[in-house]
C-alpha cells in the first residue's frame, strides 16, 4: 500500500467517494477500473474504521428474496477470484454456511428458501438435524429442528479485503485520504458541485455516498431523505485454536452466528431484539456490553458445547445500517445529477459490496440502467409493495 | 546494536521489532491498521505485553512525541473469561438503560 | 501412579508420571524439574518458559486436563493432572518454523497477503496449506471441565439457577479500590460508604510485600545495609497496618477481569465470577513487567521482577544453588537480587545505571558478583541455561553471563486496561513508563458515564520509590 495521506485533498476531482469502508473502496476501485481518472476517497478515520472493520466477514447466498440471492451469488463469483484480481490475499474460504432453526414451524420456510436459492443457481440444500453432524460433528442437534447448508458460502477477512481494494485502487490512481471528515456537500442547479472536508473542498461533478451508518446524515445535506435507521450489533472473538469448525453456523431462531477465522479464532455474534433504533449519529453508541457476552456465551455453549472451556478474548460493537425491507439502497435520485448512494445493507454489506460496487461503477460511468440497482432504488419505499428478506439475523 | 529481527515486540503473536518497522514502511502508518496487519497486541494477553512498547516505537518511526500516538483500542474483557463462566452471569440491562444520565445525551459516544 | 512421597504429587506430564513438589503451580513445578520450555511461539516456534507468573502472558500456555491454552503459572499441581505441551507447529513440524525463523528477512511481514495470490487456484491451494498452521491448541476433550480458571457451573436456565445468579451480583458500591499496595492501602483507609478493596494477592501490601518480608526475615540486621530495601519494607509494613475503616470489604485473591461502561466491574475470585457496580474507582493496580528491547528477549529463563516475586513467594520457586543474574534499574534490581540471595541463589548483579553506593558495598559483602554499568544486549539459550551478553550503553557488549535465571528489571508499565475500558482518556507518557490518564495528576476525574476515577501509585506512572514516599506521609 502507498502510505495513506491526511493532508489537504486535491481541489478538483472527477468523482469523490465518501467512506473508506468496503463499499467505498470497492466502488473507487471499480470506477478507476472503468477508466475514470482522478477518483478521490475521503475517510474520516482509518480504512475500515466503520462497520466494515467491525464485521464478521460472512458471505452467504441463503436468502429469501431473489434480489439478495442473485446479488450474493454474483458476489461469491467475484470473491472466488478476488485475491487473484487484486493481487492481495483476502482469505476468502468457502467452508459453507449452516443455517439452523430450533423451531419446527420454520421447516416449510427454510424448504421454500432452498427452492428459491436453487432456482437462482445457489447449491444449497435442506438438512435434517442429524445430517448436520456431518458438517459440524460437535453440534448439539437435540435443539435443531431444521437446517440448510450451502457449501459455496464462506468467510473472508474484512481488513484484507479493504487493504486489497485500497492497494489496487491506488495502483489505478485513486487518491485515498484518511482522517479527513466530510463536513458538507454542495449542490446547485440540480447538480452536485462540491464536497467540503475539514481539510479543504473538492470541486466534483460526481459523489458516491458509501458512508455506511453515516450515509443518512450525509444524504440529508443535499436534501435526500433516506428511510434508514441504525442498530448496535456486537461481536466477539475467542482464543485461536486449531481448525475445528469448517462452516459458519447461524441460527435463525436466536440470531447467533459463529465461524472459525483463518487465525483459528471463533468469531461470532448474536442480535439483541431490545437494541434501540437510532437515526441521529450523535446517538450512536458502540460501547461494549457485558450483556452481549453473557447472551452470546449462553447461546454458544448450548449449541456448540465444546466451546464451554474456551475463552472470549475480546468483544466490540458496530452498526447495522437498516432499511425497512432489509435490503440495500443503491443508485441515485432523479432530480440531483451526480448524486449516488450505496448503503442500507442491513448487516450484510460486506458480502454484497463487490457486486454492488461493480454495478454502481457501471451505472455511474455509462449511465446504462441496471436491473438490480433499479430494484433497489430509493423510491421503492414510496411506491409500495416492497418485499422483505426474512433471513436478516445476527 | 541489538538485532531487530531477534527482538520480540509482541510475544503472543511473534511480531519482531523488524517486522513492525517493515509494516510501517509499507504504508501502515497508523496504529489501528498496524495492529491488524502485523498482529501486534491481538494475542492471548490482548496487548498487556506489547502495546505500550509498540506505541513508543511507532512514535519514534513517525518522529512525533509519544503522546501524539493515540491509544489503540483495547476491548473488554480485561482477562480471558471462559464461555461457561460468562454464561452463568446474570443478564445486565442494555447499556443505555443503566446509565445514571440515560436521558441526557450530550454527544455521540463512538467506538474508539 | 506410584505411591507419592510426602510433600509431592504426581502429575502426568507429556504422558509420563512426574513427581513434583506439592502446593505449587504447574509452571514452577516443571521449572524445578528443569523443564524450562513450556510452550513454543506460534509463528517462529521459539521456546518459551515461565515469564510473568501472573496469568498475564502467553508463555506458559499448555493443555491441562484436556483444555487447551491453560496458563500453567496459574494452575496448582495435583495428583493425576494431565499436562501437555501444545505445539503450534505440529502440523508441518518445527523444521518449517525453524526455516521461517531463520529466514525472517526472506518472508517479509504480511507476506501471506501478497504472495501466492495469482492465479486463483494457487491462492486457494495456499489457503488450504496454511490453514492447519493457524491457532494454538486443539478443541477441548469431550467432557473436559470448564478449565481450572473457571470452576463455574452450567448456564442458568431455571429457577434454582436463578438463586445462584443473584449471588453473582454483588450490587452497587460507593468505592472500589483495586490494588492493595502502598497507594491502594492509603486510598482504602480513606474510602467511605460501602467500599471494597480488591487485590489478586492473598495478603495486603501489593506486588513487593511478600518479597520484602522474605528478604527482611532472611537478612535480619543486614537489611539495613541495603537502605533502599530497608526503607521500602518499613513503609509498606506501616501501610499494611493502616486500620481500614470498618465496613471495608476485602476481596483478596480476587482479580478485576473486566470492566464495562459506565460502572460495571467483573470480579473473579475463589467463588467464581461475579459482577458489581461502583460510583468511584481507585485504580491502584500497579505496574506490569516490561520485557526490554534486546535481541532474544523472549528466551526461557528471562523473568521480570514481579514475576520473580510471585514465583518465589506465592509458588515457593526453589532457587538454592542456582546461578541468577539480576540487571536493570530501580528498587526492583535490589529487591530481586536480595530475594534470590535470601533463597540461596548465586547472585550476579548488573546495575545499568550509576549510583547505589551503599547497596553496591552491601552486594560485595553479601558475596554477589557485580558488573556495574552494563545493560543486556542479547540473550541466547544454551540448554537449560541462558546466556546474556552485557555491555555499556553504546559500547561493545563483551561481558557474558551464563545463568539459569535472569531477572530484567526495566521500568514497570502502568496497568491501564480497566480505566480505559471505563472510558478514561489515556496518553502515552514515556516519562511515566506507559499509558496513564491525561489527568493522572488530578485527584479525581469524572468519566463520561459518571463514574469517579482516581488513578494512583505505580498505575499513575510514579516510580515505586515515590509511591512509598507518598505513603509514608
Ligand atoms: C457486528 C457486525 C457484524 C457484521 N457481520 C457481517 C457479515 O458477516 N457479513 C456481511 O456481509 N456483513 C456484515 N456486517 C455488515 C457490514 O459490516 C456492513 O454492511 C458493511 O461493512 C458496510 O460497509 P460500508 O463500506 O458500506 O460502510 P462502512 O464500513 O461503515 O464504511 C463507511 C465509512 O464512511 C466513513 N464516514 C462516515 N461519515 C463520514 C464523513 N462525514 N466523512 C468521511 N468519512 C465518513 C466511516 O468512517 C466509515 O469508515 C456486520 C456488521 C456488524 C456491525
Ligand atoms: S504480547 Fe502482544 S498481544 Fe500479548
Amino acid at each position: 500500500m502507498i502510505p495513506l495521506r491526511s493532508d489537504p485533498p486535491p481541489p478538483t476531482a472527477d468523482a469523490v467517494v465518501i467512506g473508506g469502508g468496503v463499499n467505498g473502496l470497492s466502488t473507487a476501485y471499480e470506477l478507476a477500473r472503468r477508466g475514470l481518472r482522478r477518483v478521490v476517497v475521503i475517510e474520516q478515520g482509518y480504512l475500515g474504521s466503520g462497520s466494515t472493520g467491525r464485521c464478521g466477514g460472512g458471505i452467504r447466498q441463503q436468502w429469501t428474496t431473489e434480489a439478495n440471492v442473485r446479488m450474493a451469488q454474483e458476489s461469491v463469483e467475484i470473491y472466488e477470484e478476488l485475491s487473484a484480481e487484486l493481487g492481495y490475499q483476502t482469505f476468502f474460504r468457502q467452508g459453507g454456511y449452516l443455517m439452523i432453526s430450533e423451531n419446527e414451524a420454520d421447516r416449510p420456510a427454510m424448504q421454500k428458501a432452498v427452492e428459491l436459492q436453487n432456482r437462482c443457481g445457489a447449491p444449497s440444500h435442506f438438512l435434517e438435524p442429524r445430517d448436520c453432524l456431518e458438517i459440524v460433528p460437535q453440534l448439539d442437534i437435540t435443539r435443531v429442528r431444521a437446517a440448510s447448508f450451502c457449501p459455496k458460502d464462506g468467510t473472508a477477512y474484512p481488513f484484507a479485503v479493504v487493504w486489497g481494494y485500497a492497494r489496487a485502487a491506488q495502483r489505478r490512481g485513486v487518491d485515498i485520504r484518511i482522517h479527513t471528515r466530510v463536513t458538507g456537500i454542495r449542490a446547485e442547479g440540480g447538480r452536485i458541485r462540491e464536497v467540503v472536508t475539514e481539510r479543504g473542498s473538492i470541486a466534483t461533478p460526481v459523489i458516491v455516498l458509501a458512508a455506511g451508518p453515516w450515509t443518512k446524515s450525509l444524504a440529508a445535506m443535499v436534501g435526500v431523505q433516506l428511510p434508514n435507521w441504525q442498530e448496535r450489533h456486537e461481536i466477539m472473538v475467542s482464543e485461536g485454536i486449531k481448525p475445528c469448525l469448517n462452516p459458519m453456523v447461524i441460527s435463525i431462531t436466536n440470531g447467533i452466528y459463529f465461524s472459525q477465522s483463518m487465525r483459528g479464532e471463533l468469531v461470532g455474534g448474536i442480535g439483541d431484539p431490545d437494541e434501540p433504533h437510532w437515526t441521529d449519529p450523535r446517538d450512536f453508541d458502540t460501547r461494549c456490553q457485558l450483556r452481549f457476552a453473557v447472551r452470546f456465551a449462553r447461546a454458544l455453549t448450548a449449541i456448540f458445547p465444546p466451546a464451554r472451556p474456551l475463552r472470549l478474548m475480546r468483544q466490540w460493537a458496530g452498526m447495522y445500517d437498516m432499511t425497512p425491507d432489509h435490503r440495500p439502497i443503491l443508485g441515485g435520485v432523479p432530480d440531483l445529477q451526480g448524486y449516488h448512494h450505496i448503503c442500507g445493507f442491513s448487516g450484510h454489506g460486506f458480502m454484497l459490496a463487490p457486486i454492488a460496487a461493480r454495478r454502481m461503477a457501471k451505472l455511474i460511468t455509462t449511465g446504462q440502467p441496471d436491473d438490480i440497482i433499479d430494484s433497489l432504488r430509493l423510491s421503492r419505499f414510496a411506491e409500495g409493495g416492497i418485499e422483505t428478506d426474512h433471513f436478516v439475523v445476527g | 546494536m541489538t538485532n531487530p529481527h531477534e527482538c520480540m515486540l509482541c510475544r503472543c503473536e511473534d511480531v519482531t521489532l523488524a517486522e513492525f518497522r517493515a509494516a510501517f514502511k509499507e504504508g501502515f502508518t497508523e496504529f489501528e491498521s498496524l495492529k491488524r496487519y502485523t498482529g501486534v497486541g491481538t494475542g492471548f494477553c490482548q496487548g498487556k505485553g506489547c502495546l505500550a512498547e509498540a506505541a513508543v516505537e511507532l512514535a519514534r518511526l513517525r518522529g512525533v512525541a509519544p503522546a501524539e500516538v493515540s491509544l489503540t483500542n483495547i476491548r473488554p474483557p480485561a482477562a480471558t473469561l471462559t464461555f461457561s463462566e460468562l454464561a452463568a452471569l446474570p443478564l445486565t440491562p442494555l447499556i443505555g438503560d443503566s446509565r445514571p444520565d440515560a436521558g441526557d445525551k450530550p454527544a455521540g459516544k463512538e467506538a474508539r | 501412579m506410584g505411591a507419592a512421597t510426602p510433600g509431592t504429587v504426581t502429575i502426568l506430564f507429556e504422558g509420563r508420571d512426574l513427581s513434583v513438589r506439592e502446593g505449587t503451580s504447574v509452571a514452577v513445578a516443571l521449572w524445578e524439574k528443569n523443564v524450562r520450555v513450556l510452550s513454543h511461539s506460534p509463528k517462529y516456534g521459539h521456546p518459551r518458559g515461565l515469564y510473568c507468573a501472573r496469568g498475564h502472558c502467553t508463555s506458559c500456555l499448555m493443555r491441562i486436563d484436556g483444555v487447551p491454552n491453560v496458563r500453567a503459572c496459574e494452575t496448582p499441581v495435583r495428583d493425576g493432572l494431565r499436562v501437555q505441551r501444545q505445539d503450534p507447529g505440529a502440523f508441518y513440524g518445527r523444521p518449517l518454523q525453524r526455516v521461517m525463523a531463520a529466514a525472517g528477512q526472506v518472508f517479509p511481514v504480511g507476506f501471506y497477503y501478497k504472495w501466492f495470490t495469482r492465479p486463483a487456484w494457487l491462492s486457494r491451494c495456499f489457503l488450504r496449506l496454511i490453514r492447519p498452521l493457524t491457532g494454538v491448541g486443539r478443541l477441548p476433550d469431550r467432557g473436559a471441565s470448564s478449565g481450572p480458571a473457571a470452576g463455574v457451573g452450567e448456564p442458568a436456565s431455571d429457577g434454582a439457577a436463578a438463586a445462584s445468579l443473584a449471588r453473582r451480583d454483588l450490587g452497587l458500591f460507593d468505592c472500589v479500590v483495586v490494588g492493595a499496595g502502598a497507594a491502594g492501602l492509603v486510598a482504602a483507609a480513606h474510602a467511605s460508604g460501602r467500599a471494597l478493596l480488591v487485590d489478586d494477592h492473598a495478603t495486603l501490601g501489593g506486588q513487593r510485600r511478600g518479597a520484602l518480608d522474605a528478604v527482611a526475615a532472611a537478612l535480619g540486621q543486614d537489611l539495613a545495609r541495603l537502605p533502599v530495601l530497608a526503607g521500602a519494607h518499613a513503609t509498606l509494613s506501616r501501610a499494611a497496618g493502616l486500620q481500614p475503616r470498618s465496613g471495608l470489604g476485602l476481596a483478596l485473591g480476587g482479580v478485576i477481569v473486566g470492566a464495562y461502561e459506565p460502572d460495571l466491574l467483573l470480579l473473579r475470585d475463589q467463588r467464581g465470577l461475579s459482577l458489581l457496580r461502583t460510583r468511584r474507582l481507585v485504580w491502584a493496580a500497579g505496574a506490569l513487567d516490561a520485557s526490554g528491547g534486546f535481541a532474544g528477549n523472549d528466551r526461557p529463563g528471562l523473568l521480570g521482577p514481579r514475576g520473580l516475586y510471585r514465583a518465589v513467594t506465592r509458588d515457593g520457586l526453589r532457587v538454592e544453588g542456582r546461578r541468577a543474574l539480576v540487571t536493570g534499574v530501580g528498587l526492583d534490581l535490589w529487591l530481586a537480587a536480595a530475594l534470590l540471595h535470601a533463597r540461596g541463589a548465586k547472585v550476579v548483579i548488573a546495575p545499568s545505571e550509576p549510583g547505589w553506593p551503599e547497596e553496591l558495598k552491601a552486594a560485595g559483602a553479601l558475596g554477589w558478583t557485580v558488573h556495574a554499568g552494563l545493560r543486556v544486549e542479547e540473550a541466547t539459550a544454551g540448554g537449560a541455561d541462558i546466556e546474556l551478553r552485557l555491555g555499556p550503553p553504546g559500547g561493545d557488549a563483551r561481558t557474558r553471563v551464563r545463568c539459569e535465571l535472569a531477572v530484567i528489571c526495566a521500568r514497570g508499565k502502568p496497568a491501564y486496561d480497566i480505566p480505559y475500558q471505563l472510558g478514561a482518556r489515556l496518553i502515552l507518557d514515556e516519562s511515566r513508563g506507559g499509558y496513564v490518564p491525561r489527568e493522572a495528576d488530578r485527584v479525581e476525574s469524572r468519566l463520561p458515564g459518571g463514574l469517579l476515577l482516581t488513578v494512583t501509585g505505580e498505575a499513575a506512572g510514579l516510580p515505586p520509590g515515590a509511591v512509598l514516599a507518598a505513603a509514608q506521609r
